[in-house]
Parts: C-alpha cells; sequence; structure tokens
C-alpha cells in the first residue's frame, strides 16, 4: 500500500511538472484498478532485467574475475 | 428485396466471379453500400461510407475486367478500411472529436496499395478515441455490436472491422494493431486476423497510437482472404522509415502446402500464475494443436515465462508512447477526449523517469530470451483472447497473449478455433519468427480447415 501511496504521489509530481493538470478521480481510479500496481511490477521487472544487461555501471571489467591480491 | 448472400461468400470465391465476369464489381459494390445502409444502424460499424468513391472504383474495375485487364484478386472487391487511416479527401477522426474536422490531403499508404489492387473502398469503420482500448467502448460514437450476440463486445480497437466484416458487410477490412487491436476483435468476432511482422505494412497516413508498436493488417473471414489482403498491403515504403525492404511472397500461393514436420510449441505457461484461459479456449486451443500435428506438426508444450514479462514491457511501452503522441491534446482540450482514452493517456506520468530507457532495454532483452526460448522451433501456438466476447462496451481484461507480441514485432494470426458455451467464437494464435507470415498463414490454414470457417448467425435487416 505505502508502495502505491509513493507512486499515486510521483505521478502527480511528474505531471504537475509536465503542465498536465491530474485529477484526483484517475488516480483513485487507477489505484482501485490496480494500474499502479501493475506500474510497480513492470519497474521492478526492469529493474531485475537490468542487472544482467550491460549498462554502463554495471559494464564487466576483467579484473573482476581475477583473484583479489589479498 | 435485395439478395446479400453473395457478400457472405469468401473473398477469394467471389473473386474468381469477377474475373470470369460473372459478377459485376458495380454490383457488389451497391450490394455493400445497400447492407451498410441497412445494418448499420443496429451495428453501429461504419463511421462513414463513400459511395461516389466506391462506384467510381467499381465501374472502374468493371471497365477494365470487360477490357481484359485484371488486376487480381482485390479487383473489384469492396473493402473498408479502419478510421484511422486517411482517404484523400475525407477526415480521419480516429475515434475522437479532436481530430474530427482533419482532411487527408492523401492516401493512406495502404488504401493507395488498395488502389493500385483495383479494390473499392466502400467506408471507414469505427475504433474507441485514438484506437487507445481493447473493447468498443467510445463515448463520442458509442460502441460497436458484435454480429455474434447484438450484446456482446467485438473487442477493440479494431471494432468497426471486426463487426463490418463479420456481419458481411464487405469481404474484409483493415486494422490496426498496437497491442492486439487486429487480434482482439477478430478473435471476439470468428474472424481470422493478422498482425503482421514490424515493418511489413507501412503505416504512414495512419494515425499513430504508439510509433514502435504500431502494425497495420487484414481482417477476413477466411485465412486465405487475408493472405491475399495481406498480399496487396505489405511491402516497403519510403515514406515509412520503419518499414523493411523485405521481399512480399504470395502467401496464398503457398497456403495449402501443410506443416508437415513443422516444429511447434504449444504454450502450457505464460508465467502469469494465472489459468492460461477459460476452459472453452482451452478446449479450442487443444483442437487446434490436434489439428496441426495431426496435419504432420510437431506439437510440443513450452512454458514461456517471458510472455508475461513481453506484455507487462508491451503495455509500458504503449502508455508511454501514446501519452507522449497525444500530450498536447491532454495539455490544451482534456475536455474534448473521452474519459476512457484520457484516463489512460494521463498513465504517461505515472512512470519514473528512468523507465523508457530501461523499458527500451528490457525489449531487446527478451527479445532475446524469447528468441532462445523458441530455439529449435518454427512456430508458437497460444490462445487469441482468453475468453469469448464478453458484454457490450466492457473492459477487457485480456491482452495478455497479445501485447507481447507487438513489443517483439514478430507476426501473430488469430484465427477461429471453434464455439464456446454461449455459442460465440474462441481463437487460437499463430506466432512465426521475423518475416515468416508463409508459415503463420499455413497454420492458420490447417486449424481453419479442421475447424471451418464461422458464420456470424446476423441477418441483414431487409
Amino acid at each position: 500500500m505505502a508502495d502505491t501511496q509513493l507512486l499515486a504521489e510521483r505521478w502527480r509530481v511528474n505531471a504537475r511538472a509536465a503542465g498536465i493538470d491530474l485529477p484526483d478521480t484517475v488516480v483513485e481510479g487507477a489505484v482501485r484498478a490496480g494500474t499502479l500496481e501493475q506500474i510497480a511490477a513492470l519497474e521492478a521487472l526492469l529493474r531485475r532485467l537490468d542487472a544482467g544487461f550491460s549498462m554502463p555501471h554495471q559494464l564487466a571489467r576483467p579484473w573482476d574475475a581475477e583473484p583479489s591480491d589479498a | 428485396m435485395p439478395d446479400f448472400s453473395i457478400l457472405r461468400r469468401p473473398l477469394f470465391e467471389v473473386a474468381h466471379l469477377v474475373e470470369r465476369r460473372e459478377v459485376s464489381p458495380v454490383e457488389l459494390a451497391e450490394l455493400s453500400l445497400a447492407a451498410i445502409d441497412a445494418a448499420n444502424s443496429v451495428l453501429n460499424a461504419f463511421r462513414c461510407v463513400l459511395p461516389e468513391r466506391a462506384l467510381a472504383a467499381a465501374r472502374r474495375a468493371e471497365a477494365e475486367i470487360a477490357g481484359g485487364s485484371y488486376r487480381g484478386a482485390l479487383h473489384g472487391i469492396p473493402l473498408a478500411v479502419k478510421d484511422l487511416m486517411d482517404v484523400a479527401g475525407e477526415t480521419t477522426p480516429a475515434g475522437s472529436v479532436v481530430l474530427a474536422d482533419r482532411v487527408a490531403t492523401e492516401d493512406c499508404d495502404v488504401v493507395r496499395r488498395f488502389d493500385a489492387a483495383g479494390a473499392v473502398i466502400i467506408g471507414k469503420t469505427h475504433l474507441p478515441e485514438f484506437a487507445y482500448h481493447g473493447s468498443s467502448i467510445n463515448p463520442h460514437y458509442g460502441p460497436v455490436r458484435n454480429p455474434w450476440d447484438l450484446e456482446r463486445d467485438t473487442g477493440g480497437s479494431s471494432s468497426g472491422t471486426g463487426s463490418a466484416v463479420a456481419a458481411g458487410l464487405v469481404y474484409g477490412a483493415t486494422g490496426s494493431d498496437t497491442g492486439g487491436s487486429i487480434r482482439n476483435p477478430s478473435s471476439q468476432c470468428g474472424l481470422a486476423g493478422i498482425k503482421p511482422t514490424f515493418g511489413r505494412v507501412s503505416g504512414r497516413g495512419a494515425v499513430t497510437l504508439g510509433w514502435s508498436l504500431d502494425h497495420m493488417g487484414p481482417m477476413t473471414r477466411t485465412v486465405r482472404d487475408a493472405a491475399l489482403m495481406l498480399e496487396a498491403m505489405a511491402g516497403y515504403d519510403p515514406g515509412d522509415p520503419r518499414t523493411a525492404r523485405k521481399h512480399v511472397p504470395s502467401y496464398a500461393d503457398t497456403l495449402d502446402a501443410g506443416v508437415a514436420g513443422v516444429r511447434i510449441a504449444l504454450l502450457e505457461d505464460d508465467g502469469a500464475s494465472l489459468p492460461l484461459a477459460t476452459p472453452a479456449v482451452v478446449h479450442g486451443l487443444a483442437h487446434a494443436a490436434q489439428a496441426l500435428a495431426d496435419a504432420g506438426a510437431l506439437v510440443t508444450p513450452l512454458r514461456i515465462p517471458e510472455v508475461s514479462e513481453l506484455e507487462l514491457v508491451g503495455v509500458g511501452l504503449l502508455r508511454m508512447e501514446a501519452s507522449a503522441t497525444y500530450e498536447h491534446f491532454l495539455r490544451e482540450q482534456p475536455e474534448a477526449l473521452g474519459a476512457p482514452a484520457r484516463d489512460r493517456l494521463y498513465l504517461g506520468w505515472a512512470m519514473g523517469p528512468e523507465v523508457p530507457l530501461l523499458a527500451g532495454q528490457a525489449r531487446t532483452v527478451l527479445r532475446e530470451r524469447f528468441s532462445a526460448r523458441l530455439d529449435g522451433f518454427d512456430l508458437l501456438l497460444l490462445p487469441g483472447m482468453p475468453y469469448e466476447a464478453p458484454p457490450l462496451a466492457t473492459m477487457p481484461a485480456g491482452t495478455r497473449f497479445l501485447t507481447p507480441f507487438n513489443a517483439l514485432g514478430w507476426p501473430a494470426m488469430v484465427t477461429p478455433s471453434g464455439l464456446g458455451e454461449r455459442g460465440l467464437p474462441t481463437a487460437v494464435q499463430i506466432v512465426g519468427r521475423p518475416w515468416a507470415e508463409a508459415l503463420v498463414f499455413r497454420a492458420a490454414r490447417a486449424v481453419e480447415a479442421a475447424v471451418g470457417p464461422l458464420n456470424a448467425p446476423f441477418a441483414i435487416p431487409q
């Protein structure tokens, strides 16, 4: 539930920043319909897939596989 | 009192009659226009008809055929286009009022190709606003009724096309498919409908919903009719950089080549932790799998969890792309948008700023994993819609087997698998590797041969 509330608040902030007038009824409807939970599931999936993807911060460095000097 | 029965025959059969001059294209066009005039107040399938254009095209076809210049199977055949495709001189509201006054200055690429094939464009079919809904819901133009049961929905977004073709008002019509919008109404209306490989058919002159997900394709009453229509629609278009310079084979010529030795994966688990479909749809799926096996295909059950992951990613991409496309309407005149589309467009801002980048990367990862999962298989067999047509204008809850293939861009076709308990059509979906539409058609034809084309119990009012 807390996650859903955070997502709803982020939605309002994003919309306001974009100059979009987001009605509360739309947010409430999306919460009831489980749409925000679906978005949370998408973002969790993206994080999971990202762990196996060669993003710049996750590039496999050759020395990572070497035994530690210690 | 007109006899509309010839309108219910398959396109390919009537094409032979037209070629042999046993049937007049002008008479076919007049019959189709009369059928729409009689049935549209019941079905609400057409937003507009184009009698002048249609009759002019029909007269031209008749004269050409009489002069020995037969162009092919679509010559003189009445077809319709979804009302998000431009026809020169006509408006393209795309189910909205904010686009209602925009008059197209030229034909979209698909209509241009139909013209070149000598087809007769009869009219334009309804859709939900911007094609952004999986039902026929449209607050501006009203819902579209299903010829199988007038209290049932057609599914969307190619709702008017589904209704018009199933009712026998035209021989075939176009759909567009961004998250399942050809395959959903084809499933619910007992039709053959194919979303070809991304880049096979030009989207130039078609109103965009999701630029990387939109696919144009045909919806017809038989697999052969769909093959004939796609042949005419497909091809590289320098005006649409999404299209590919790929040879378009004659799908109809190889349709009866069979499926002996074809390796088909049968989806047994999509990773969603949900029942695959209703018992009737599962029964239809088993029937189709048996028909393919009987025809010599090697059918093997397979668990593919990437299907549900691709659905999540596909829906996310669709939300972001649609919101980016229509942001200006949402900002400047939200009150002019219907609630179903408007409320969905807001969702583009519900996701984090990193999602567009990560979703694009995830699509690449999942495409590779999906391809690897299907290593050793030629086709995938799975349900179309997981249930039969719901009550009119019902929000769909089941495009989970459709959207994944918009994200992938692979060709996917639905064809009827039988009738459920309520006497409504069920459907299976056949997915091929990129550009393998010919093999997809062959498998669909094998299923059709076992199931038989279905005929909606709708009588055009006299």
